[in-house]
């Protein structure tokens, strides 16, 4: 159970650093709206999560979106045995 | 009105089908599994550090509008009404025709440019949230961790 909790912790670290890093990238494309556009993507962290994926290869954030989708997904599989062990 | 103010960018995400329909998608989802009893997407924040972001509590905050509980929905987070009007216009977007969705978000970006709506919305949404943050902090994070 720890141990669970311990990774999930884990990839919310992951999700959280790409996260940022994304929110970072949105406020630098100008193009797309500039901060205005970052303080979308502050409040609404799927949203960050879904523009990051569609402009993956226009910013060259490749590998962060592969990271931050692999933690997510792992996030939810862990949750999901964390709440299951825990009734 | 500065340029950075003006920009608009969430007429943008209406003239997007790939954009409109991800996020009706991925929103559809979080808004069913909460009101199932779990969630779908965990707030990055939340789990990493515990802490709240300004969006915590937007998706119970918007199933409680959803079911007609208004003072619920304010009580949770006060953006519930703002975040179902944008996505009820993602919505749209993502079933409307071609022509139709460009309409719509040349629309938007009219006023989006005329007003500086979104970001204004935005900004007030953080002014929000810092005004929560410091008035009732142990409030706005038990309020996020139930």
């Amino acid at each position: 159970m720890a141990i669970v909790s311990i990774l999930a912790g884990v990839t919310g670290l992951v999700s959280l650093v790409c996260w940022v890093m994304t929110l970072i990238t949105m406020a630098q494309d100008k193009e797309a709206g500039g901060i205005g556009h970052a303080v979308g993507g502050f409040f609404c962290g799927l949203y960050a999560l879904i523009w990051g994926w569609q402009n993956r290869v226009k910013h060259n954030r490749e590998t962060v979106m592969q990271v931050w989708g692999g933690a997510v997904v792992a996030g939810m599989v862990l949750n999901g045995i964390a709440t299951a062990m825990a009734s | 009105m500065p340029t950075w103010l003006t920009k608009p960018w969430f007429s943008s995400i209406l003239a997007t089908p790939m954009a409109s329909r991800s996020i009706t998608a991925m929103a559809g989802l979080q808004l069913a599994a909460q009101a199932l009893g779990f969630s779908f997407w965990e707030c990055p924040s939340k789990a990493a550090v515990s802490f709240p972001c300004p969006g915590c509590g937007l998706t119970r905050a918007s199933v409680a509008l959803l079911h007609g509980d208004w003072a619920e929905a304010l009580h949770m987070h006060a953006g519930a009404p703002v975040l179902l009007l944008c996505l009820s216009l993602i919505f749209l977007a993502a079933l409307l025709p071609e022509k139709l969705r460009i309409r719509l978000s040349s629309r938007i970006a009219a006023i989006e440019s005329k007003t500086g709506v979104s970001t204004l919305v935005g900004g007030a949404m953080l002014l929000y949230y810092l005004a929560r943050l410091i008035s009732d902090p142990l409030g706005l994070q038990a309020l996020v961790a139930a």
